[in-house]
């Protein structure tokens, strides 16, 4: 009875410092809905690309943390305190959480396309052979995906797409971006497809212009499913988890302090765990698991290549 | 602005203004917005503004469709592009009575007509007057993404915050070559895939129709709008300056300075017919030349959207039913050439406009209509009117068919729109490539211009005089201008019906004087409107120019009134001889209605004799809007 009334009074509490001090959290725009359940917390939230937030971040020099936690895809806070460190500045993430929720990284191709390239490929289409044939004249290939410069899940994708290049993930370095064969390769990957002049996804692209603008396209699960399953033209795409497989994992960075209780109480409690899998993320314990075997970190190479790719993949498109 | 109920109501604005500074169909139509749905509509919205106003909310203003919003609701005001305003009308007032208007609130969506060029300049002037403008939107669809790109591109040259953030398509259609079947098969058509360059080349070569066997089809005849305000003209010229670099992305500035980039535009364009605001003008000339068996000698090819060839083969032009009129399918059908180089898709964008005057509280309204507009039923509406739904849980149907002359399974690829620079680049360099003009305009200066037009005591001719000033600025340089000025007796000497004022000639030279003589026009007389309509045809075919678009702006408020001359079969006999078959001359006139008085219908028949349009200007306070649009021919 007196432990009941002692745990009461301390949500109270807990309450009335929420609304008289909000906790800061920035919610990554590439969440969609999630960030709408974030804003009906008590939390003051801030939406917005995660590229915007990582270069904001990434250069502040103020003394205080401007924010108390960051809901996002992994490695962006990894990346943010790795500028950081580069610059001479102190981390800001101090608490970064295990995945609230997975998706596999997938490729979404076009039955034609498979068709087309497997005689070359072999029956599993994956993104070397899809840069190879962006490569030939004509290009054989239109692959597209998220633009690594400006979407969250843009750098995770063309950093799962070089890991295949290069047959590897883990220790890839920064220096393997010059070879020159990859040179090649990942210009004609990136150059294969004009970007959409609106706000569509590559997905719905591909799909709304009958694969005249793409026909085939990274994404991850969570955002393939849904469209896939409701696609009118699902019967002429496949999807497929391309090798080595790697994942998008939502994690929650914290600046620790005062405030990390009640970041992870509000933006890694139940109710954003929830709106993840309603998105379509895998979460432990809410959505069903499958037979699909994810690998036990997200199997991408390291938040300074995929940094450091970004910035190529930003100078090949140019 | 207008978010929320509470203004007093005030008069509607009359039809006439509503749909002023259109090309109007030369068969007897104003434009797309005199239809029997469009009626309808009209119909439920007045109901709508007299119940509105009866229950002390605001009243609607603006352009056709515009009404009060409930007590309480907010206002998501739409400028939406001329070929989707009904679909959006439709869905906008099923919206206004669902539960979806209720999420959050009430949110009422009222939808205004704008061309998408024209609304991307509001928005970059901060959208003034609305009065004559209309509301200032909330909302706008324009026709393709690339609008807002530019849009945001001229603002970050001002300095300004942009204003048209990326955003989902609504539904899309893809940029097409419509070209009458055989002139199709003479290509190669259907089983020979054929491109822009392909085509271009076709329009540069001195043989025409000659080269391919075909000299009783003369020149190639190109059909182009003004891409400053049509979105498909726009699309073209992009595709136009690929085609001229061999390029299918990544356009850039320097590409579009290289010499023989410039030659090969200037030589595309030389084998326009004309331009103008609308492709539905093109589509109404082509149909009544197929129906009078002279189809093949209008124009050759069109750059058009896919459903506009879907509506002309249905037998519908411009995608209208009226009241009366059955569909009747044409005597050539034309077929969409999907380039096989690539095309541009017009995506329809639903942009939440960052503008000063949108709220808060609208965008989330707004918001909330673009998620009604994504639900598959309403998603299946738009394929109704010829689109490709925009979202992909609605499959491409019917009417999208071959049977139709469209192919559901192209295009196979797309061209890369520019970055916004270049595409401001791009209307830059149209207005100094476009083939020149060689253009007389003739004005009205019988006694009832000087009835007084607006509550400041401008006359008629006040505010034509202004207007016609202020459109000079919009020829280039090298373009020829005259100015003739006409009514019964106003010379002693023959001819006394009309009087050269400026002698056509380079407008580099003569802009200043046209201007000043305008400036300085009296009414005087009545109006031999066929007689001075003949002989400035005549002028104008006896001097004719092949390098140039001849043509004849002719600004009149009224009926022809003069008993020498009242025959107007024979002046439409004269016209329609001069304009038909291989060797023509042709020589447009674009007739202006100015004021309630002016014969809008004879005017049309002219219009419709020299393959060009007439404009509606009934509201004089429109003139301004109508000259620019007239000028677009140009």
């Amino acid at each position: 009875m007196v432990a009941g009334s002692i745990a009461v009074r301390s949500r109270l509490d807990r309450n009335r410092e929420d609304e008289a001090d909000p906790v800061r959290v920035v919610c990554a725009i590439e969440l969609g809905q999630v960030c709408d359940t974030l804003r009906r917390t008590s939390a003051q939230v801030t939406v917005e690309p995660a590229n915007v937030t990582a270069d904001r971040l990434g250069r502040s020099t103020a003394g205080a943390p401007e924010v108390d936690g960051w809901l996002v895809p992994a490695p962006w806070p990894q990346i943010v305190d790795g500028r950081r460190g580069r610059s001479g500045q102190p981390p800001l993430f101090p608490d970064i959480s295990a995945p609230l929720a997975r998706s596999p990284l997938a490729l979404v191709l076009s039955r034609a396309l498979v068709d087309r390239l497997s005689p070359r490929c072999g029956p599993v289409v994956g993104w070397k052979c899809l840069g190879d044939a962006a490569a030939l004249a004509p290009p054989q290939a239109k692959p597209g995906h998220a633009d690594p410069s400006t979407d969250a899940f843009g750098i995770l994708l063309v950093g799962q797409a070089a890991a295949a290049y290069f047959g590897r993930a883990g220790d890839l370095s920064n220096f393997d971006l010059d070879d020159p064969g990859f040179d090649r390769w990942f210009r004609a990957l990136e150059r294969a497809a004009p970007s959409p002049p609106s706000g569509a996804t590559r997905l719905n692209e591909m799909l709304g212009t009958n694969f005249a603008t793409y026909d085939a396209v990274g994404t991850i699960e969570a955002e393939a499913l849904p469209v896939l399953n409701a696609a009118a033209t699902s019967d002429r795409v496949t999807l497929l988890y391309p090798s080595p497989m790697a994942t998008a994992d939502v994690v929650l960075a914290g600046a620790g302090g005062t405030t990390a209780r009640r970041v992870r109480d509000v933006a890694g409690g139940d109710a954003v765990r929830r709106a993840l899998a309603a998105a379509g993320w895998r979460v432990e314990g809410v959505t069903r698991t499958d037979d699909l075997q994810l690998p036990a970190t997200s199997g991408l190479p390291s938040p300074g290549f995929l940094d450091a790719i970004r910035s190529r993949a930003e100078e090949v498109r140019r | 602005m207008s978010e929320h109920a509470g203004r007093h109501c005030r008069p509607r604005r009359s039809t006439a203004e509503a749909t002023a500074g259109r090309a109007s169909r030369a068969g007897g139509r104003s434009d797309q917005e005199t239809q029997p749905r469009r009626l309808a509509l009209l119909l439920v919205a007045l109901t709508l503004v007299a119940t509105a106003c009866t229950s002390s909310s605001e009243s609607g203003s603006g352009d056709g469709g515009q009404q009060s919003a409930p007590k309480n609701c907010t206002t998501v005001d739409v400028a939406s592009s001329p070929e989707k305003v009904e679909l959006f009308t439709d869905l906008a007032r099923r919206f206004n009575g669902s539960e979806a208007a209720k999420e959050g609130g009430c949110t009422f969506v009222r939808v205004l007509r704008k061309s998408s060029g024209e609304a991307m300049q509001l928005l970059a002037d901060g959208w003034p007057d609305e009065a004559t403008n209309g509301t200032r939107p909330v909302i706008w669809s324009p026709a393709s993404s690339a609008w807002g790109a530019i849009l945001n591109q001229k603002l970050s040259v001002a300095g300004r915050p942009a204003q048209a953030p990326a955003s989902r398509p609504f539904m899309r259609t893809p940029l097409v070559i419509a070209m009458p079947r055989p002139m199709a098969e003479a290509l190669g058509w259907p089983n020979t895939q054929i491109g822009y360059a392909d085509i271009l080349k076709l329009a540069q070569d001195p043989a025409g129709w000659g080269g391919k066997g075909h000299p009783e089809w003369g020149p190639f005849r190109l059909g182009k709008t003004n891409p400053n305000f049509s979105t498909s003209a726009l699309s073209a010229t992009i595709a136009q300056y690929y085609a001229a670099t061999n390029k299918t992305r990544d356009l850039s500035a320097e590409d579009l300075a290289r010499p023989e980039v410039d030659a090969f535009a200037r030589a595309v364009e030389a084998s326009v017919v004309h331009y103008g605001d609308i492709t539905l003008t093109f589509m109404n000339n082509l149909y009544k030349n197929d129906q009078r068996g002279a189809g093949l000698t209008y124009a050759s090819a069109v750059a058009v959207e896919e459903k506009s060839v879907i509506d002309y083969n249905t037998g519908n032009p411009d995608g209208i039913t009226d009241p009366g009129e059955v569909p009747r399918k044409p005597r050539v059908p034309l077929v969409a050439i999907y380039p096989k180089e690539g095309t541009l898709f017009s995506d329809n964008p639903i942009i939440v406009l960052d503008s000063p005057w949108v709220t808060e509280p609208q965008k989330a309204s707004a918001r909330i209509f673009e998620r009604y507009l994504q639900e598959p039923d309403n998603q299946r509406r738009v394929l109704e009117f010829g689109f490709r739904p925009g979202n992909t849980a609605v499959a491409v149907g019917p009417p999208i068919e071959r049977a139709n002359g469209v192919d559901p399974d192209q295009p196979q690829n797309v061209l890369g729109v520019p970055a916004s620079p270049v595409l401001a680049r791009v209307l830059e360099l149209w207005a100094e490539q476009r083939k020149g003009a060689r253009v007389m305009l003739v004005i009205d200066v019988s006694g009832s211009m000087g009835e007084k037009a607006s509550d400041n005591g401008d006359t008629k001719l006040d505010l034509a005089k202004v207007a016609a000033v202020d459109a000079l600025s919009q020829f280039k340089a090298d373009d020829l201008v005259g100015l003739r000025i006409f009514s019964t007796g106003i010379s002693k000497t023959a001819p006394t019906e009309y009087v050269d004022l400026v002698p056509i000639g380079p407008i580099s030279s003569s802009r200043e004087n046209i201007a000043n003589r305008i400036r300085s026009l009296v009414p005087t007389q009545g109006t031999p409107l066929y007689t001075v309509a003949g002989a400035s045809y005549t002028n104008l075919r006896d001097t004719y120019d092949d390098k140039r678009i001849n043509a004849v702006v002719l600004l009149t408020d009224g009926k022809n009134e003069d008993p020498r001359n009242n025959d107007l079969d024979g002046l439409l006999g004269i016209l329609r001889a001069g304009s038909e078959g291989q060797a023509s001359q042709p020589v447009r006139i674009f007739p202006i209605a100015y004021g309630k008085d002016a014969d809008l219908s004879v005017l049309r028949r002219i219009a419709e004799a020299t393959n060009a349009a007439a404009y509606d200007a009934s509201n004089p306070a429109t003139i301004a809007k109508v000259f620019t649009n007239v000028v677009s021919n140009f």
